[in-house]
């Protein structure tokens, strides 16, 4: 089960849409919010991760980076 | 503990804001022998987007050097916003060194400037003595910057994509670089023929030396976990990325993103002599209350490296997005920057950070 809730609380919160591995694909596809979402189907090419800088994170005291590519936390 | 203004701090301490109408004012270098006169400079504070001002004793402000940046910052924060000019020291001559990125075709770099400047309030020229090392217009780039006997100390990130260059000692990424004042590289490095003195670093945004065991101490910023405190030694290891923990000193589980540090000297007393003050930033850009940072706390480190947490020192608790950022004693107390200020630039209007300084009552 995930265990961040994909909620509009929760994305209004997230900060994907300004890490430098949000790229115009996942743009496109409005995707962010992944450790709740789960993993973006877009082609990654990591350009730095900002989990760790997260309010999201940091409330549901994730500990790991890059849940574009690993999926939701859970 | 007492609130003065928008800041809550300890009992026996008080608050004055010293500077205001900043640009995003990053870190703080005071002038290592100050003049008396009332129009002498005081210290120098970076601002992220380009410029160098400098403070005089009574605290009036004047550009010692702008447009120190050949790209547009986007203001994305967290993210690509993040980088800048960012550190700062002066040597006891009055040149002044600054850490800032550049852009080289569609590439970012970090580099070293030092400045020379006849009456401290304006540089009269600039000459990089380091640069060509890749970086990202993110966090993770080249920070704080020392001097100690001589030498100049550069802290610089790992550039945040590929982390594995912290263990490469071809790489001067993840490293802290030891360096001649004209960019040379000293005979007696652990490595003669590199600037490398110490490697396994992550994103060590703050740098200070220890009087009391001339010891350089830095802060680095973890990847969600393990933020930390370490001591820093010639040819060391310090493990990023397999770990933040070997070697360091002192550890926050979840990240608080400490920026600049200092020890205190005689501004405070005896009673927190040598103690180790440390801005805590937190998020990027929050506004109000947040879960992490806004504040500066105060450790001891005993004579055989236990560290004790020994309070929160300062903390914010306005509705701006206000937060600590740059640090540093100076002769009568305790100076820091709050980057974003109490405005702050989502809201539309201009930067206005502060320089705030803390005294004893």
């Amino acid at each position: 089960m995930a265990k961040v809730a994909d909620t509009q609380e929760n994305m209004q919160k997230c900060i994907c849409g300004t890490c430098p591995t949000h790229d115009q694909c996942m743009k496109d596809k409005m995707q962010g919010l992944f450790c709740a979402k789960g993993k973006t189907d877009c082609e990654l090419t990591k350009n730095g991760c900002l989990c760790g800088a997260c309010p999201v994170a940091s409330e549901h005291k994730l500990d790991k980076m890059y849940y574009c590519e690993i999926g939701a936390a859970e | 503990m007492p609130r003065q203004m928008n800041w809550e701090l300890r009992e026996g301490f008080k608050i004055k804001k010293v500077v205001s109408g900043l640009e995003l004012p990053v870190n703080l270098a005071f002038v290592t022998n100050p003049q008396k006169e009332k129009g002498a400079p005081l210290f120098y504070v970076t601002e992220l987007y380009g410029k160098i001002k400098v403070v005089t004793n009574e605290f009036k402000v004047f550009v010692f050097a702008d447009n120190l940046l050949n790209y547009q910052p986007d203001f994305k924060m967290p993210g690509t916003g993040e980088s800048g000019v960012i550190g700062i020291v002066v040597h006891e001559n009055g040149d002044v060194f600054a850490s800032m990125l550049y852009k080289d075709a569609k590439t970012f770099k970090n580099k070293v400037v030092k400045f020379t400047t006849r009456d401290g309030l304006k540089a009269e020229k600039a000459e990089t003595i380091l640069d060509d090392i890749l970086s990202i217009n993110a966090a993770h780039q080249v920070q704080a910057l020392t001097i100690h006997e001589e030498k100049l100390y550069v802290n610089v990130g790992d550039g945040m994509i590929n982390p594995d260059v912290a263990q490469d000692d071809d790489d001067l990424r993840g490293k802290i670089l030891r360096m001649n004042l004209d960019g040379s590289i000293p005979s007696d490095n652990p490595n003669p023929k590199s600037y490398v003195y110490a490697k396994g670093l992550r994103n060590p945004f703050g740098a200070t030396w220890r009087k009391s065991d001339n010891h350089l101490y830095i802060s680095d910023n973890g990847p969600a976990v393990d933020d930390r405190i370490a001591k820093i030694l010639p040819g060391e290891n310090y493990g990023w990325p397999s770990s933040m923990r070997k070697n360091s000193l002192f550890v926050w589980w979840y990240t608080e993103a400490p920026t600049a540090i200092d020890f205190a000297e005689e501004q405070f007393g005896a009673r927190h002599k040598d103690h180790l003050f440390v801005a805590l930033f937190g998020y990027a850009y929050v506004e109000g209350k947040a879960q992490k940072g806004k504040k500066i706390v105060e450790l001891f480190i005993d004579g055989h490296d236990n560290v004790k947490y020994l309070n929160d020192f300062v903390r914010y608790l306005g509705d701006g997005p206000a937060s600590v950022c740059g640090l540093a004693f100076g002769p009568d107390g305790l100076y820091f920057t709050d980057l974003h200020g109490e405005v702050g630039f989502k809201k539309g209007k201009k930067s206005d950070g502060n320089v705030w300084k803390i005294t004893k009552t």
